[in-house]
């Protein structure tokens, strides 16, 4: 049962991009170059909802829900005051299946400051297989763009595009107090006519007690030809239904010693109702 | 429109949670990227280089800059220091993105890849409580955008099937020596540039030949289509097979040698900015015009690729002058000895004469447009002698010459001469230029005492350090001087055309001072002993023996005295050394180029690279961008004795397969305290940097290496006078062969030709 509901033209183009996973890959960007990136630029999913930690599941964040969340990390400092890199995200549901949003990143002095660094990444993801709640996979496919010049999108030769699409299958460990989801997601980078190779992540992540705890991992690189395969795992809690706070741990190398970036998260959902007397 | 505006106005007021006030800094951001065309932008070329803006650090301070990977490992590297804002750069921090080393550091463009990505931190550390990084990523291009034909890359190299070599050298270049324990001793493994290879990759597989032409560079003007390749070229080679050793990628490759410069039919002799330059076509359809492609959709961005280039914009390769053909003359004796002295009196002249060796005259020169005048002290010329012959040495490009200026016939010396001039002089370019000029000191003496070297007279010595040379004088006495007694003592002294009766002989005066001993030649001065004699000059090199008969300390009329010469020799390895054998060149510079519109290889855009012998103490005279301030600016068609090689690995967790190029370490030191010798120490304990830090900086042979963006000195600046010195195998020590120094002035003489000479002066 495929659901395309809406957004019929992105979906289009969407499908062209995966089209391209039949292509040759030729690139050799490494996955290390790859993960990190992906660290930079990833949107604050909802740690084991609408992603498992950077990269995406095939669940949308659901219709007319809207969500602020941010993450930050230590970047050192410059004169004595410390600094933090954040990336904060803004993302609405606009239907049960398409969800959109903006992630900006900043950084934040110790004294609350903050110095824009230009880096806005826009994301769109729309669930276009939908088997069942569960057991069965869901399938969803994306995009990501950030811009590649003076964080201007107004050319498409200045865009960087990060082209996905993920499966997901949720699994309730006999009663849906324990819910394990498992993920598998295949992307890669387009810009201006050209691709890099696919990467292959997987990722997992166990909500007990109704979401208010959920714990989620995932390898960033999977295959013969990943052998710089990077772990990243996390731990969120969510509170009085609408907070989640949580902590992550980025960059665990898997065969290389590595040291590791230490992630705080925060979000607040806001389910804001249909304001479209749109009754689909 | 309720819901048009719903999500940018629930975004905006998400975002202005984050933070309470945007901080101010004197730049946009913390740090800011740019390619070599100073754009902000992630996006970079093959081979391009990337440049580095950081701002909200302390004014005048020195931090080090990193580009290092996502395992924390060093891509490349500079110690900088920042302008009275706080600000650095932008300065070059890695060059040649995109191209990859093999396992022997020969860089290549990674032409394996469609679109790839790397990722990298710049980290920032410094005044002890900086220590910042921030994640970034570029992407390069794999050449196989949306076209219908790819772009065929094209690279010069001096192998074939080499990777990216942008500077050759000269016809007649010597082979690559390399720097062992302070030594300098030929590398045969690593021969001299002088054979220009086409490397092609990407060409098409109907392409199985190709037309290859080298034409003098036209950057930064444009290659045009339809632009005739049949004319103007250096050198061109038709119909070049290309080959096809990946029969499954739809590929063709190119690799030819087009231009062997030690070929006598193609030679290149001591190019200059005029000449030095070159750029390669690739014609693919073999039909005699540049066809760069075509613009399918319209786009204004070629996408159907045919013809290929290196030097679009830019030059293809450059060719340096090295030193091997230029113009060299040299004294030497009967023996083929240098010298620079000769001896009055029994021994000549018809035991001596000296000769004029002369090499790399120009090309065509005949014997009648050389002369070599020797001049008495006065100026008076005594003779004027041409060469018989001018030949072409066998292995040689230019002819070569020798004039035997004195001997026997034209021997006028008089008691009172002190010296002779030798001058060669060469006719060339309807104009009787002076190529040489050097001093013949005249050494006078009596019979009755005779310096020797323990078992001939002898009256020309080697300087301290010489191996195996004469630094032993030793003093030969005519035992039957009636006067000669036990109070005889025996003194050297500085050079005296006439030694007037009474002068008073102190032994604490003298260069060395015995008493006289009875029997066979007494060893009076050893030079490798004490007091040693470093680089004489013609200025310090002669000394008189004088034997006191009576002992009373006072130089009596008719005492004996006879004088000698200390030579000096230019293969002593002496650690003391005044000035260590290093490139001497013009490295300081304001940075007001006459053309301004440089860029990484604009290199024939710049005329004026603004060397300067003075700046003011306030710096308003230096370019103002990125930040007022004294540059180091290399110079790319001078080929610097420490270029042994494009990559030397310095750290363990150094990327070799990333940084293409090397580090160097710049002083500025000040001149009156300044130790210039070989092996002098440079930094704490020895020469010290004086501008706030010493700056380590990535540099490329061929670059003008961010063309002034490297300031190394913010005003004000204190009033002094200054060297710069570029420790360039960073031992912390300034190397013989290896390390280049700026002690040269505007008008190109260094401290070699005048031990005042200073890098710059701050008024």
């Amino acid at each position: 049962m495929i659901q395309l509901k809406k957004n019929k033209i992105i979906l289009g183009f969407l499908l062209a991009a995966v089209l391209w996973q039949a292509s040759p890959a030729i690139a050799s960007t490494t996955t290390t170059d790859y993960s990190m990136f992906k660290r930079s630029i990833s949107p604050a999913y909802l740690w084991g909802e609408n992603g498992v930690i950077t990269i995406p599941k095939a669940n949308p964040v659901g219709r007319y829900n809207l969500y602020v969340a941010a993450y930050g990390q230590e970047a050192g400092t410059i004169q004595g005051e410390n600094l933090y890199y954040t990336r904060a995200t803004a993302m609405l549901g606009t239907s049960e299946d398409v969800e959109i949003g903006l992630t900006r990143a900043q950084l934040l002095w110790e004294n609350g400051d903050r110095t824009d660094i230009e880096a806005d990444v826009f994301n769109i993801k729309a669930r276009v297989l939908n088997l069942g709640k569960n057991y069965l996979p869901s399938v969803a496919i994306g995009t990501l763009g950030t811009s590649l010049k003076e964080n201007r999108f107004n050319s498409g030769k200045d865009i960087l595009l990060n082209p996905f699409i993920s499966a997901t299958i949720r699994i309730p460990l006999f009663t849906e107090q324990a819910v394990l989801s498992g993920t598998i997601n295949s992307e890669w980078l387009y810009s201006n006519g050209e691709r890099t190779q696919n990467f292959i992540n997987i990722g997992a992540d166990l909500s007990l007690f109704n979401d208010l705890l959920i714990i989620a991992a995932e390898q960033q690189g999977v295959g013969d030809d990943n052998n710089d395969a990077v772990l990243n795992v996390a731990a969120k809690l969510k509170l009085f239904k609408v907070v989640n706070i949580g902590v992550g741990q980025y960059n665990i190398e898997k065969k290389k010693s590595q040291e590791p970036n230490f992630v705080g998260f925060i979000g607040i959902s806001l389910p804001i109702g249909d304001w479209t007397n749109d009754k689909n | 429109m309720r819901k048009a505006l719903f999500l940018p106005l629930t975004i905006m007021s998400v975002l202005g949670l984050i933070g309470c006030d945007t901080r101010e800094l004197p730049t946009e951001k913390v740090i800011t990227l740019y390619n070599s065309n100073m754009e902000k932008t992630s996006r970079m070329n093959t081979l391009d280089t990337l440049y580095v803006k950081v701002g909200g650090l302390k004014p005048f301070t020195s931090y080090k800059v990193e580009a290092l990977d996502p395992n924390r490992q060093l891509i490349s590297k500079m110690q900088v220091s920042t302008d009275a804002q706080g600000i650095i750069g932008p300065a070059p921090l890695w060059y040649d993105v995109g191209l990859k080393g093999d396992a022997n550091g020969i860089g290549r463009p990674d032409l394996d890849s469609g679109l790839a990505l790397k990722s990298f931190y710049v980290h920032v550390i410094g005044d002890g409580s900086t220590d910042y990084s921030e994640p970034f990523f570029i992407v390069n291009s794999g050449n196989l955008a949306n076209g219908e034909q790819p772009r065929p890359v094209i690279w010069a190299a001096s192998a074939a099937g080499g990777g990216v070599e942008n500077a050759f050298e000269e016809t007649g270049s010597p082979t690559v020596t390399v720097d062992t324990n302070n030594d300098t001793i030929p590398d045969l493994s690593v021969p001299a540039k002088t054979q220009v290879f086409i490397e092609g990759r990407d060409l098409l597989d109907s392409v199985q030949t190709v037309d290859v032409y080298v034409f003098p560079s036209r950057s930064p003007e444009l290659w045009q289509g339809g632009d005739g390749l049949t004319s103007a070229y250096i050198v061109r080679k038709l119909e070049v097979a290309t080959s096809d050793a990946v029969p499954t990628d739809g590929k063709r490759e190119l690799s030819t040698l087009i231009w062997d410069l030690n070929d006598p039919a193609t030679p290149l002799i001591n190019p200059t900015e005029a000449n030095a330059a070159y750029d390669v076509v690739v014609d693919v359809n073999r039909n005699g015009i540049f066809d760069p492609g075509t613009d399918i959709n319209g786009d204004g961005v070629t996408d159907r690729y045919l013809d290929g280039i290196d030097g679009q914009g830019v030059p293809g390769f450059i060719v340096v002058n090295t030193e091997a053909n230029n113009f060299m003359a040299k004294i030497i004796d009967q023996s083929g000895n240098l010298s620079t002295s000769v001896i009055e009196g029994a021994l000549a002249p018809a035991e001596q004469s000296l000769t004029l060796a002369m090499k790399n005259l120009p090309d065509g020169i005949q014997p009648d447009e050389v002369r070599v005048k020797l001049l008495d002290e006065d100026g008076i010329i005594i003779a004027t002698t041409s060469p018989t012959t001018v030949a072409l040495p066998a292995g040689e490009f230019l002819p070569a010459a020798t004039v035997k200026f004195l001997d026997s016939t034209n021997w006028t010396v008089n008691p009172a001469s002190t010296s002779f001039t030798v001058i060669a002089e060469i006719y060339h370019q309807n104009l009787w230029r002076e190529d040489f000029r050097g001093t013949i000191r005249v050494i006078h003496y009596f019979a009755e005492v005779t310096p020797t070297d323990g078992i001939t007279p002898t009256f020309t010595f080697d300087e301290s350090g010489k191996s195996n040379g004469k630094t032993k004088v030793y003093a030969r006495v005519d035992s039957n001087i009636p006067s000669l007694g036990s109070n005889s003592q025996l003194f050297i002294y500085a050079h005296h055309d006439f030694w007037p009766a009474g002068f008073g002989l102190a032994a604490g005066n003298a260069k060395v001072n015995s008493p006289y001993q009875a029997g066979t030649d007494q060893l009076l001065w050893d030079l490798d002993n004490t007091p040693q004699l470093i680089n004489p000059t013609t200025e310090n090199n002669v000394y008189d023996m004088i034997l006191d008969l009576n002992g009373d300390g006072i130089y009596n009329s008719g005492e004996p005295v006879a004088s000698f010469a200390v030579n000096d020799d230019p293969n002593t390895n002496n650690p003391k050394d005044r000035f260590a054998d290093v490139s001497y060149i013009n490295l300081a510079s304001g940075g007001v180029f006459n053309i301004t519109n440089w860029d990484h290889w604009g290199i024939n855009t710049v005329k004026d690279l603004d060397y300067r012998d003075r700046f003011t103490s306030n710096g308003q005279d230096t370019w103002y961008y990125p930040a007022y301030g004294i540059r180091v600016i290399w110079n790319p068609y001078i080929r610097y004795t420490g270029w042994a090689g494009q990559y030397i690995p310095e750290a363990k967790n150094e990327i070799k397969d990333l940084h293409y190029g090397r580090y160097v370490d710049v002083y500025v030191v000040d001149a009156t305290t300044a130790d210039l010798s070989e092996g002098a120490l440079l930094g704490s304990g020895g020469n010290v940097d004086i501008s706030g830090g010493v700056d380590t900086l990535p540099v490329q042979e061929s670059c003008y290496n961010g063309a002034g963006q490297q300031v190394v000195w913010y005003p004000t600046f204190k009033p002094g006078r200054y060297f710069v010195v570029v420790d360039v195998n960073r031992d912390g020590k300034i190397t013989r062969n290896v390390d280049v120094i700026d002690a040269v002035d505007g008008q190109g003489r260094s401290i070699l030709d005048d031990p005042t000479v200073v890098g710059f002066t701050v008024d």
